[in-house]
């Protein structure tokens, strides 16, 4: 976690410079790093990279190391076929 | 955050960044308030479709044009990538009724020198292979351009920021500051007050809101928009596709509608949209989630045009407050509240961006700007006592 070229995001492979450049950039929270990023917008939807990215927020002290931030869940929650929608 | 700017700007999105960017620029000091996060409105749930073709006429076609030679400028201004690329639009019929109004919208646009395009019959499926054969009876097609919305948005904010803009995320505002008939700043919900001479309201559909409490009528009226995203898939769309009835049917500020709208995105997902409902008609407890009926409307509205997409699968959707007004013209200029400036309430938001914040600054420093505004000032009325 701590090497600049660690993939947070796997999905949109997005690695953790850029996660901190989002952050310089005045992103405090999962969203707003996902929409700078792209990070939680693949086939996952920040399952695996959510916890992450808030790691790293608290980490760089943006958020306090007891935030429950994360991205508000979508709908369909899990990929579906659009025919089947 | 200081108690006292020379200007203060309301609303992180297209308009809102835009006017903060072109202030900061013009040496103005500014403050940037927006009540949730940048980007995290309409302007964040937009395509990034550069349109020009489906301008209105008259003042709005001026602008557009003038906004799109910008849009295609914008990356070098800023000096950062912005996603432009080169894109082809192509609205479509999909009804005979819609024929006779897709004709004018060709007609005025060709007359005004533009090199658009008419496609009937099977003409349109040579320009756009994936389209559902004679689902479309004609369209017209323009060469126009296409951002990606987030990178737009922040890079904006990023240059202001270096020219001296400061940011204030997650703060809202309960009134606009009104000393002796003149704009004098913003009152927050945590009772500050911050002074300001010049506030520029380029809050979207909350902009109507934000307005009354200075005692301004306005027009913006909000619906409940929903859109979809695809995984992304390979080149399957050569064409930001959306349909001739897409304005009149899905923001007619009625009734709910589904009107097609379909773009690749610069990643591969498919984007589509859009469903909308008069906030009226929402449930206060649905406001920001998906829909059952429009759920089903978008599959029905996708198999129909573009079938071979029913095995592709959605990642995700999203709702937002779309603002529009009764002639999809929008709110711009100086208020009867000196000081206050309306910035809101566009048709088509990327193209107009960049020239609505040249106008807001020079609002803001007492030049005239290069449009004659009347047509979009004169919306802007005093409620009556």
């Amino acid at each position: 976690m701590e090497k600049d070229e660690t993939l947070i995001c796997r999905c949109e492979e997005v690695t953790r410079a850029e996660i901190l450049e989002a952050i310089a950039a005045g992103c405090h929270s999962v969203s707003a790093v996902k929409r700078y990023t792209r990070a939680g917008m693949g086939a996952c939807q920040g399952r695996t990279c959510g916890r992450l990215i808030r790691g790293v927020l608290v980490e760089q002290g943006v958020l306090p190391p007891d935030t429950m931030d994360t991205d508000k869940p979508r709908f369909p929650i899990v990929p579906c076929a659009v025919r089947d929608l | 955050m200081r108690e006292e700017y020379d200007a203060i700007v309301l609303g992180g999105g297209y308009f809102g960044c835009s006017a903060a960017y072109h202030l900061s620029k013009s040496g103005i000091h500014t403050l940037l308030v927006e009540k949730n996060e940048i980007a995290s409105g309409a302007s964040g749930a937009n395509f990034g479709n550069v349109q020009v073709q489906d301008s209105n006429m008259g003042l709005s076609l001026e602008m557009t044009l003038e906004g799109f030679r910008r849009m295609r400028n914008m990356e070098k201004e800023l000096g950062l990538d912005i996603g432009y690329t080169a894109c082809s639009s192509m609205i479509v019929a999909e009804k005979e009724e819609h024929i006779p109004g897709l004709l004018q919208l060709y007609e005025e646009k060709k007359e005004a020198g533009l090199a658009i395009h008419w496609l009937e019959g099977k003409e349109v499926n040579e320009a756009e292979p994936n389209l559902a054969k004679g689902e479309v009876k004609a369209a017209t097609c323009y060469e126009q351009g296409r951002i990606y919305p987030f990178r737009y948005l922040f890079a904006l904010v990023k240059r202001a920021k270096d020219l001296g803009l400061e940011v204030s995320e997650r703060t809202e505002v309960a009134a606009v500051l009104v000393e002796g008939g003149a704009c004098a700043g913003i009152i927050l919900k945590d009772g500050r007050t911050i002074r300001a001479r010049i506030v520029v309201v380029a809050g979207g559909s909350g902009t109507t809101e934000i307005c009354r409490t200075a005692g301004l009528k306005i027009p913006i009226f909000s619906a409940k928009s929903e859109c979809f995203v695809t995984e992304p898939i390979g080149p399957f769309l050569r064409h930001d596709v959306s349909s001739a009835a897409f304005f009149a049917d899905a923001h007619n500020g009625k009734t709910a509608a589904t009107a097609l709208c379909a773009e690749q995105s610069l990643y591969g997902n498919i984007l589509i949209a859009e469903t909308t409902k008069p906030y009226e008609l929402v449930k206060p407890e649905y406001s920001d989630l998906c829909s059952p009926e429009q759920r089903e409307n978008i599959r029905d509205l996708i198999l129909r045009f573009f079938p071979s997409l029913a095995g592709i699968k959605i990642l995700r959707s999203w709702c937002v407050p779309s603002p529009a007004t009764p002639t999809f013209e929008p709110v711009l200029g100086e208020s009867p509240v000196p000081g206050l400036i309306v910035d809101a309430g566009f048709k088509s938001a990327v193209v107009m961006s960049a020239v609505s914040g040249s106008i807001v600054a020079d609002l803001a420093n007492g030049k005239t700007p290069a449009f004659d505004l009347s047509g979009f000032t004169s919306r802007i009325q005093k409620a009556e006592a």
